[in-house]
This record gives structure tokens, C-alpha cells and sequence, in this order.
């Protein structure tokens, strides 16, 4: 299956998991990124995806990354759509799209070249000492690199750090 | 004595790592052993599965693997590391399709995902099989007249079907593990509410307005602190604070994550790690030693 084939049918299964969307509006009320950021709308985000509105907010800008994970949307939507993965799969495919904002693009680099998500300064091992806390066995960063590598992570870091460049 | 892979994540080893002394001196006074491994980042169940979901089910896989290696469940001391690791074990474990496709990377580093162990959240470890009767027993300086607004945290919770830890619209089970250390569970204005961590990576000011409207609702029903179980949402409230200010009247709530109250409560003294909490914690300190 070539690449831009698995993007459709990925596509293509997205729009048939929002059909049953009737637009209430429930996953905006619950939603805490809303209240504060009012453009970032689950409900629009269904939306745009029924009517097969692809012009804005979807894939070509940032708007869909303020989601915060916390699947409020899913477990209260009526028709029982997991409004939460149907964001996730948006950011994916919007990766696949060289679209990511530079802020989720260096958290990737930092793990593919750590192994961790977190700075690792003088000053917190520092207080580890002092905390008598034990040296932590370090993780295989050549397995970690290699999976990078072969699930095409690594490509998609580079191209969106070449279209922002 | 029960044994487990201690999967401890990023964030409590290297910003808050006072609480990872908490947990290593409080689980093992409850007959649970934990075990060091070279885990690497979970990874993030927001960053990462948001960028590549295959990535995510596969660097998850790959730690995973550790644990199955020596046989043994996982206990997680970190929210996002435990939606992300059993969230990956249960679908590897029943989605045929997506573990032959992980496993198809994991062979380029001579692993495979067996599906053989279990994984577990810290206050899963407590509530569940340690129990709320032994913790009690074990307080010896009760939290009495202390009120704590609990956040229990999204990732805990959601997706239920598959976490199965607590009510996701109604959780109780913190609630009940700080009223066993002798406090009082305060109801509050946005209890369920989202920490906004989430949000961090692409907005700032929108994540910390987030936290800031559950420390109104903490201070409005006069909590005096937060608890959660979630080392992310922990930083969100506490270092949060620092930030609220630029945008808000500054606040004071002292924020905990729960065995460090646990080890209080239990007489164990946790001053150097206290002391390098963001907001203060020595008005609740005084509550408690009188």
C-alpha cells in the first residue's frame, strides 16, 4: 500500500466515524480549552469534517493542537463518537501533511535524542543528590533512535522543520 | 511483598523529584517492592500520539517489553505514563492488525510484544489492592481538620473503557484515600476540570488560565491545598502558580501529590523535598504537627 493510498483510507474512516454527529454541541460544553480559547471548538472540528469542509482549522494551521487530551468530548457525547481520537487522528494526519507546531515538533527531537521528555540539568541532579535518590538505569538510545527511524518519525521531523525553515 | 517494574516517567525523576522520594519511602512500608528498569519516555500521550500514532504504540511496545522481559506488572508513577502504557498493552493485547505492525518495528530492534503483564496506577496499587483499611492503619499523624481539593487528573480516568480505574464524571476513590489519612475532601467548583497541561506545547497563557480556574474553585470552597495523583498536573498547579501571576492576583495554594502527604500522615519527615515545592507548604505543615 503506497503512502498516499493509507492516508485516504485513514481519511476515508474518519469521515465515517463523524456521520453520526448531529451537531449538538455537548463536546464544546465540556470542553476546558474552549472556555478559555473559544477558537478551538470540537464542535466546529466535527463540522468541518461532515461537511467536508477542509479550508480551515483542520490540517493547514495550529488551531487543533490546543486539544488537551483530557476526553471530556468522548465520554460525554450522546452518539458515542470518541471525539478525542478523532483529534488525535487529525494531528496525525495533519503531521503527514508537514504541519506541527514547533513546540510538539521539539518534544519528538528531544525524545529521539534523549529518551526522555525532560531536560536533564546539573541543577535537578543537584537536587537528586541531595534527595539521596538513585541513579536511574539509562534507556537504549541506539532501540529508541532505530524505532524513530523505521516508523517514519524521524522523516516527518525533518520535513516540517525543512517547511517552517 | 509484591514485586513490580517501577515505570517512574520523565517529569517526577527530572523536575519534581521530591516525589519520587516520597513514593520510594511509603510503597515499600506496603509490601510493595519496586524495581528499577531502562525505561525511556512512555512516551507522551498527547505529543507524541499526536503525532504519529504508530510511533506512540511502538515506543510504549518497546517498554513494555522490558517489563515482560523479567515477568513483571508495571506500577506507573505518572498519569500520562499510565494511560500511554495501558492504553498500548490493552489494544496490542486485542488488535491483531496493529500488533503485527508494531511488532514488524520492534523486530528491527529484536523485540517483540508478548501481551504477558499487566500495568498499573500507583493509586490503583493503593486503593485497589493495598486497600483504604491499611492505609489508615498505617497513619500515625493524622491530617485532621485539613482540607484538601482533590484533581484526580484526565489521564487516570479517560478513556474509561479501557482504564477502568474510576468514575470518569464522578471519581471517588481520592477522595477516599485522603479522608483515610484523617482530611476532609472538599466538593469544588471544576473538580473534573482539565489541568491544561495539554494545551502547554502550542499555548502557554490558554494552559495556565486552565489551571488558574481550578485554583479559584480550590480557594473559593477554602481548600487548604490541592492533592493530586498526576506528577504532570502537579507541575501545572504548582510552578503554574508563578505564571498565574503574570496574568492574575497571585495566589498561595500549597499543592501535593498524594504520598507525600501519605508519608507526612505517616510521621515519615520529608522537609528537603518539601522545601522544594514552588508555593509553600509550611501553613498546612503547622496545621498538621500543631
Amino acid at each position: 500500500m503506497t503512502e498516499s493510498t493509507e492516508l485516504l483510507e485513514k481519511f476515508e474512516e474518519l469521515l465515517e466515524v463523524t456521520k453520526l454527529c448531529y451537531q449538538c454541541g455537548t463536546c464544546a460544553g465540556g470542553c476546558p480549552v474552549f472556555r478559555q480559547y473559544p477558537n478551538f471548538n470540537p464542535r466546529r472540528v466535527m463540522e468541518k469534517l461532515l461537511m467536508k469542509d477542509f479550508s480551515e482549522q483542520i490540517f493547514d494551521d495550529q488551531q487543533i493542537w490546543y486539544c488537551s487530551m483530557c476526553y471530556t468530548c468522548s465520554v460525554r457525547c450522546p452518539q458515542g463518537i470518541d471525539v478525542g481520537h478523532v483529534i488525535t487522528e487529525i494531528k496525525n494526519l495533519a503531521v503527514q501533511m508537514k504541519n506541527a507546531p514547533p513546540g510538539i515538533v521539539a518534544e519528538l527531537e528531544t525524545i529521539m535524542e534523549t529518551g526522555v521528555t525532560a531536560a536533564i540539568s546539573k541543577g535537578i541532579m543537584k537536587r537528586r543528590e541531595q534527595l539521596e535518590l538513585p541513579e536511574l538505569p539509562p534507556p537504549n538510545l541506539d532501540e529508541i533512535q532505530k524505532i524513530f527511524e523505521v516508523t517514519g518519525a524521524e522523516k516527518y521531523i525533518k520535513q516540517i522543520k525543512e517547511e517552517t525553515s | 511483598m509484591s514485586k513490580f517494574a517501577f515505570f517512574i516517567g520523565c517529569t517526577i525523576p527530572y523536575r519534581i523529584p521530591f516525589v519520587e522520594t516520597s513514593i520510594r519511602k511509603t510503597f515499600p512500608e506496603f509490601g510493595i517492592e519496586l524495581m528499577d528498569l531502562p525505561f525511556a519516555c512512555c512516551p507522551d500521550p498527547g505529543g507524541v500520539q499526536g503525532f504519529d500514532s504508530i510511533t506512540w504504540y511502538t515506543l510504549a511496545a518497546r517498554n513494555l517489553c522490558l517489563a515482560e522481559e523479567v515477568n513483571l506488572n508495571i506500577i506507573t508513577a505518572c498519569s500520562g505514563c499510565f494511560e500511554t502504557l495501558k492504553v498500548s498493552n490493552t489494544k496490542l493485547k486485542n488488535d491483531t492488525r496493529l500488533k503485527d505492525k508494531v511488532n514488524e518495528h520492534l523486530a528491527e530492534v529484536d523485540r517483540e510484544f508478548k501481551g504477558t503483564i499487566e500495568v498499573k496506577h500507583f493509586a490503583e496499587v493503593l486503593y485497589d489492592d493495598v486497600g483504604i483499611d491499611k492505609i489508615a492503619a498505617k497513619v500515625q499523624k493524622p491530617l485532621t481538620g485539613v482540607r484538601l481539593a482533590t484533581h484526580t487528573g484526565c489521564h487516570f480516568l479517560k478513556p474509561p473503557e479501557i482504564l477502568q480505574t474510576d468514575n470518569p464524571e464522578s471519581p471517588q476513590k481520592l477522595d477516599e484515600m485522603v479522608e483515610a489519612l484523617g482530611a476532609q475532601a472538599v466538593p469544588y467548583l471544576n473538580k473534573l476540570m482539565c489541568c491544561g497541561a495539554g494545551t502547554r506545547g502550542v499555548d502557554q497563557d490558554t494552559a495556565i488560565a486552565m489551571a488558574h480556574e481550578k485554583i479559584m474553585g480550590a480557594e473559593r470552597a477554602k481548600a487548604d491545598a490541592l492533592v493530586t495523583i498526576c506528577p504532570t498536573c502537579f507541575v501545572q498547579y504548582d510552578v503554574g502558580q508563578r505564571l498565574m501571576a503574570k496574568q492574575f492576583d497571585k495566589t498561595k495554594l500549597p499543592v501535593f501529590v498524594y504520598p507525600e502527604l501519605l508519608g507526612i500522615s505517616m510521621g515519615m519527615d520529608f522537609t528537603t523535598g518539601l522545601k522544594m515545592h514552588t508555593i509553600k507548604v509550611t501553613p498546612i505543615l503547622e496545621k498538621i504537627t500543631g
